[in-house]
């Protein structure tokens, strides 16, 4: 319990670092880009007196370190200023349209956990037979399709022959009937791949414990396959799914953001895309942020659950570690 | 390398690889002796079908499709293979001083890694090329940068499992230079390790230029990429989808070839990693 307790500790030290780390990255990434963001905001006609009210708006007058002082602190209790195209605070315009990226990343998480979680087990249930072989198959042509081919395979299928589902937009806010018809494309393109995955890697782990001594036992005393993975092997088999998680939610939101522009859903891609040819900076930072806080969030938590489900994670990470 | 390519051979997840891939590579190769050039335009057969002329019809603006997929199937290669190898070259010296250095030079640096990976690759891919992607060696230094960090961590846990082997530290007692000892004892070791990640990435290189060229940042028209076809063919998608739909294809061939060579090369190289 006290080497979980400390790895807890250590594991939301370091994320705070990163994370901290991950901010001032990005403030020098945008620093450094070429050209002056006030004549790209305001074009060549604009007026010295102008151009001085908005490099003071957006605090450029000032020198880099306050610059970024300022970028840290306020972000920190939420604040990334307001936007000096809409006059409206940057942080309600990210979070307004962060509820469609999230809800996309989500249910292709979930898709690819309810699809592919059963399909591994089915998969170990007779390794190297016919179905396992087939599922093999099946799982690496899913993995290595890429998502932009999924999508258009969808459109093509969906919005020439079939009409069942909506291919573009959100569908009408407060029905979410129609909107849940809009998500299902979407999902479907950017969850295929990680069935497959998950299914393989439930294989894997699934095949692994059933060779252990304490399943074996079991089957000696004449407990059922289907009991043995039901009650004692699926668990154990589910932490190294469990570890990937985090990864997979960043990888699910970076692959939301594609399947927006490409479905002509709202969301962080379309925001992003709109504030990169604006250049629209604050707006971009702001977006980058929250996504790195969510991602960063998503891998603690997957750390500390997997420590709690597996304690020799945290104790194998502090003997060996740094 | 003979001996190696009967192994792969042997699998049979390694010998629809090695098909493939190597079908997809000869494509690039051979396909631009079938057709017409590439960026030839003729206004009168746009949008047409398959036919003599043009075995795999024409685009919008009526160029040869069998001519543009092959030139961008090309580039497909040329990119992730320029990539890989910048990245993988990069990471691996990294990797390989950090973990001999050890200490604070260790430390910053897999805070550097921890921090480049707190942004998920994609969106770090998008942003940077949105922002500073001008040109093609800017695009692919950026990508490369976005990989650079998985080669680091492998070669560097690499390194720290060899680093107090006694040969190594023989030859620290015996006054090699530093770098003598990284390059000529520890770089070979890592080596395999290195080229079984390399040979992992490769398909995720090839998804992301063509999903960069898609959305317009990677490859610029009239230059042709599998992303920059899937484009064009994205707009006319209900008039003639063969467009998108061969592109599609050969992207997705690639892919799984080239997954399926990485996969059985780490069951060869590496078989402890291979699950």
């Amino acid at each position: 319990m006290r080497a979980v307790l400390r790895f807890s500790g250590s594991r939301l030290i370091s994320a705070a670092i990163t994370l901290v780390g991950a901010m001032v990255a990005l403030f020098l990434i945008l620093r450094l880009v070429p050209g002056d963001v006030v004549s790209v905001m305001l074009g060549p006609r604009a007026t010295p007196e102008l151009r001085a009210r908005l490099a003071a708006e957006m605090g450029l007058d000032r020198g880099t370190l306050e610059q970024l002082w300022i970028f840290l602190s306020r972000a920190a209790v939420g604040d990334f200023g307001t936007d000096v195209i809409s006059r409206r605070p940057i942080f309600d315009i990210v979070t307004e349209v962060l509820p469609h990226t999230l809800a996309l990343a989500l249910a292709g998480m979930g898709t690819s956990l309810l699809a592919g979680i059963p399909l591994g087990v089915l998969a170990a249930w007779r390794p190297g037979g016919l179905l396992d072989r087939a599922l093999g198959v099946l799982s690496v042509s899913l993995i290595t399709t890429p998502a932009l081919v999924v999508a258009i395979l969808l459109l093509v299928v969906f919005s020439a022959h079939l009409r069942w589902l909506p291919v573009s937009g959100a569908g009408e806010p407060g029905d979410l009937l129609d909107q849940a018809a809009h998500l299902v494309l979407p999902t479907l393109a950017i969850a295929l791949g990680w069935i497959g995955y998950i299914a393989r890697l439930v294989r894997a782990a699934l095949l692994e414990v059933m060779a252990e001594p304490h399943v074996r036992t079991l089957r000696a005393y004449g407990v059922s396959e289907a009991r043995l993975v039901r009650h004692f092997a699926l668990r154990p088999a589910l932490v190294p799914v469990v570890a990937i998680l985090g990864i997979g939610l960043g990888d699910m939101i970076g692959s939301a953001v594609f399947a927006e522009l490409i479905f002509a859903r709202p969301g962080l891609g379309r925001l992003m895309e709109a504030a990169i040819g604006n250049r629209n900076y604050p707006v971009l930072q702001a977006s980058v942020v929250i996504v790195v806080v969510i991602y960063i969030t998503a891998n603690l938590l997957t750390d500390l659950l997997n420590a709690a489900l597996d304690p020799r994670v945290a104790r194998s990470l502090h003997e060996s570690g740094p | 390398m003979t001996r190696i390519l009967a192994r792969i051979w042997n699998g049979p997840g390694g010998r629809l690889g090695l098909t493939l891939s190597a079908a997809v590579v000869l494509f690039a190769l051979l396909g631009p002796l079938l057709a017409p050039d590439p960026d030839l335009i003729d206004v009168l057969a746009r949008l047409e079908g398959p036919s003599l002329a043009h075995p795999l019809g024409t685009d919008n603006i009526g160029r040869d499709q069998l001519a543009r997929l092959a030139l961008g199937t090309r580039t497909a290669f040329l990119y992730a293979l320029v990539i890989i190898a910048i990245s993988a070259t990069a990471g691996s010296l990294f990797g390989i001083a950090m973990g001999m250095a050890g200490g604070w030079a260790d430390r910053i640096g897999t805070a550097v890694f921890d921090i480049a990976s707190a942004f998920p690759p994609l969106i770090l891919a998008f942003g940077l090329i949105a922002l500073y992607g001008s040109s093609p060696a800017i695009f692919i230094i950026l990508v490369a940068v976005v990989f650079t960090p998985s080669f680091g961590r492998t070669a560097r846990a690499r390194t720290l499992s060899l680093r107090h082997q006694s040969f190594i530290e023989a030859e620290q007692l015996l006054g090699l230079p530093p770098w003598r000892i990284m390059l000529v004892h520890v770089l070979p070791n890592v080596l395999p390790a290195v080229l079984v990640m390399g040979s992992m990435l490769i398909p995720s290189v090839i998804t992301i230029e063509a999903g960069l060229s898609f959305l317009g940042l990677g490859v610029r028209p009239p230059a042709a990429s599998l992303g920059t076809i899937i484009k064009d063919g994205y707009q006319f998608l209900n008039l003639s989808p063969w467009i998108a739909l061969n592109a599609c294809l050969v992207l997705a061939a690639a892919t799984l070839g080239s997954t399926l060579l990485g996969e059985s090369l780490r069951r060869i190289l590496d078989p402890k990693s291979a699950a």
